[in-house]
């Protein structure tokens, strides 16, 4: 029988080992030694991380906690209530649940947003909005659109906007500026014109030097003389509130005291008689009621006007030894009241100048210490803009022909100003002037509102209501789960 | 690409803000986790069917296009699964080591389908590559017969300092033999300088030698279209390590 061919080459390969596939080549090798490098790491890792509690709790964190929780970052119990179990069909899938019961209150405290809402009908807890876990630089306070939206897109008729899905888009005009609480009268207009006159050229323009000269110094503008007319600005009467305490983000609020009194001092006037001036004018408290006016004004000429009836007051105590109804009494008397109606009169309508009055009574100011109550604002941030910008009637301007003009509207621009930057990027480019909806700077809910309090817009978080139930030492608070310990 | 487009689009919407990021731990989040942990899992599951060859456990290409096919879809189904976010040291790790073994993944499928080509196309005479050596040494003991036979004293010294050489080491050598036009002259040269008798040992000579120079190619080639494989198996098999374990910590099964 004939050898095959195939047979032929076989034959060159007797001797070598047909099951050449079993051994290793150099590639097959480092795979294998590389794969049991990367086992041998587990397994190191697994031992270290069960022999451990706190390294197995940091194994468990899904991220850095925030700077302010950094130190309990491998402490899951300082803030996860352990007994917390899920809910629902999907438990054995939601892993969220069983960490979602928190114990945030053994240190925080926060009013609810709106009393009226049940609770845990706004959010189920804390964590709802406040979004741990997500690097130590990330804020717990600023947090997207779709937490709040998810019911104000679609709010049941309330006192507030039903529907606002953001800011640039469907955020109603600021409630607060469309109408005019308060009751001062008041030109800006007038006041930051030159000499304070109602028209060009008119006469009686307010100078330097009608300003008592300790006051003086504090509305000279550079190089002014005491001759100059007054040129208030901005800054004249406002001024931001800089105290230890507060940071500039709103202004002072304006007081007769510190922005007024300079030209606006309250006075009796004089008490004349027969062209002389027998009690010169004298200057009155602001800020009193008619009857504390009128005892102040009473007290003044009774013993003002003594020099005036000699004869009466020659003798010691007249009003013990004269009769009730001696003429030298009753002249005196009727000097003292006199001077007092006159005097009375006279700071009433000093009073009217700036004042509405009911009867005797002037109405309260009602100037609110803050416009934009559900809203917060940083003047401080935003004093790089010019106050027009924001506040477009604080410009001089002759108002000689406006009856109203002491009764200004809010001075402060509506939504489409904060439009103009804080709004989202234009897609074409650069923003030009006086666009809106392109400004690129920031727009969420929580760059100017803030959820909790919402029925008490105006406390700080120093207000009582935001304390905590209980107070911890420093070595507690580290422990993390002491509060929670002493706290049940 | 059915799967991306979502995520993407899920990315962009979140990122305007228009609603929120996914969560990792809620229920649609964990599911996510779990399909692409089996998906993972299954993944892995393509080294024992290459050890265990023998048991004819379905097709290999089918074992390999569905380990393509559910690879890329791991891809989205775990960054959706993650919120966007590489969250904590563990889920960090893990998602680190599972994009090295996306890449290299993808890397090595791109050389797949471009080398086999090249290898078929350049290496005519393409042997196993574990077999190279093995078939050099016989290549190598037939040509020592043949010089052996025609007994002169130049083809015997070409043959010890040039050609045996390089037969054995390949390019290695440092031999002129690697360049085929310096073969080519070498090999000229010594027909010139032998009887016309020699003229076919001498070819039979330049042919192994050729041989040689494409086996050489072959083992560059081969290193390329395998050597991904000692960054993809070593990471996977880390990634699914710490991948258990994440599932293990982040469901608290303990």
């Amino acid at each position: 029988m004939p050898r095959s061919p195939s047979r032929d080459r076989s034959d060159r390969f007797i001797g070598q080992p047909r099951r050449y596939f079993r051994s290793w080549n150099p590639i097959e090798k480092w795979k294998f030694w590389l794969s049991g490098l990367a086992v041998l790491l587990l397994v190191g890792w697994g031992i270290a991380s069960f022999t451990s509690s706190s390294r197995r709790d940091f194994q468990t964190s899904h991220g850095p906690l925030a700077n302010p929780h950094a130190a309990w970052d491998s402490q899951c119990d300082a803030c996860h209530d352990k007994g917390g179990e899920g809910k629902g069909v999907f438990n054995w899938l939601d892993a969220h649940q069983k960490w979602n019961s928190f114990t945030c209150e053994k240190c925080h405290a926060a009013p609810v947003h709106h009393a009226s809402i049940p609770a845990g009908d706004a959010v189920e807890n804390c964590a709802s909005c406040h979004h741990d876990h997500k690097g130590k630089d990330n804020s717990l306070v600023r947090m997207t659109d779709a937490h709040c939206v998810r019911c104000h897109s679609q709010l049941a008729s309330t006192k507030f906007e039903t529907k606002i899905s953001r800011f640039n888009v469907d955020h109603p005009e600021f409630k607060s500026i469309q109408t005019r609480p308060s009751t001062i009268k008041f030109s800006h207009a007038r006041h930051l014109t030159a000499g304070i006159v109602l028209a060009e050229g008119a006469k009686g323009s307010f100078t330097l030097d009608k300003i008592p000269a300790d006051l003086r110094e504090k509305y000279r503008q550079a190089g002014q003389l005491d001759t100059a007319a007054v040129q208030l600005d901005c800054k004249s009467c406002h001024s931001l509130d800089a105290s230890p305490r507060a940071d500039g983000k709103y202004f002072a609020p304006i007081s007769f005291e510190q922005s007024c009194i300079a030209c606006h001092a309250t006075e009796t006037g004089p008490v004349l008689k027969q062209a002389r001036e027998v009690v010169p004018s004298s200057m009155v408290p602001h800020g009193k009621s008619f009857d504390e006016l009128q005892e102040f004004a009473k007290l003044l000429y009774s013993s003002k006007l003594q020099a005036e009836h000699k004869s009466l007051f020659s003798s010691p105590n007249p009003f013990e030894t004269k009769k009730k109804d001696d003429p030298a009494v009753l002249a005196y008397q009727d000097d003292v009241k006199q001077a007092t109606d006159k005097a009375l009169g006279f700071l009433t309508l000093q009073c009217r100048k700036c004042h509405e009055l009911e009867g005797n009574r002037v109405k309260p100011t009602a100037i609110p210490a803050v416009w934009m109550t559900h809203a917060k604002f940083d003047h401080a941030s935003h004093r790089g803009a010019d106050c027009k910008s924001c506040h477009p009637n604080a410009v001089a301007r002759f108002v000689g022909n406006d009856p109203d003009y002491e009764r200004e509207k809010v001075n402060i621009l509506g939504i489409d100003s904060c439009k103009q930057c804080h709004a989202p990027e234009s897609f074409f480019g650069k923003a030009t002037p006086g666009d809106i909806n392109h400004g690129g700077v920031r727009h969420g809910c929580t760059d100017c509102h803030r959820f909790h309090g919402g029925d008490q817009p105006l406390h700080g978080r120093g207000s009582a209501i935001w304390a905590p139930k209980q107070t911890q030492s420093i070595g507690d608070l580290l422990k993390g789960d002491a509060g929670s310990k002493s706290g049940k | 690409m059915a799967a991306i487009l979502p995520a993407m689009l899920w990315y962009a919407g979140a990122k305007l803000g228009w609603w929120d990021w996914p969560r990792a731990s809620g229920p649609f989040g964990v599911a996510l986790g779990l399909f692409g942990g089996a998906i993972v899992i299954f993944e892995m599951l393509i080294a024992p069917r290459k050890w265990y060859r023998g048991w004819r456990l379905g097709a290999t290409r089918a074992w390999m296009r569905w380990h393509v096919i559910l690879g890329f879809l791991c891809l989205p189904v775990i960054v959706i699964h993650s919120g966007f976010a590489f969250g904590g040291w563990l889920s960090s790790v893990t998602m680190w080591l599972f994009l090295i073994v996306i890449v290299s993944g993808i890397y090595g499928l791109v050389l797949q389908q471009w080398l086999p080509k090249k290898l078929f196309d350049e290496i005519p005479n393409e042997t196993v590559a574990a077999q190279i050596s093995v078939a050099v040494s016989t290549h190598r003991e037939e040509s020592r017969e043949l010089v052996a036979d025609i007994r002169n004293p130049l083809l015997d010294e070409f043959f010890k300092d040039t050609f045996d050489p390089y037969l054995e080491q390949g390019s290695r050598s440092g031999s002129l033999l690697a360049s085929p036009a310096e073969a080519d002259r070498l090999f000229g040269r010594l027909k010139a300088a032998l009887p016309a008798a020699s003229e076919p040992a001498v070819d039979r000579l330049a042919a192994a030698a050729a041989l040689r120079r494409q086996w050489d190619r072959q083992v560059r080639l081969t290193w390329w279209l395998h050597s991904w494989l000692e960054v993809h198996l070593p990471f996977s098999v880390a990634m699914t390590g710490f991948m258990i374990g994440h599932a293990i910590f982040a469901m608290r099964w303990y």
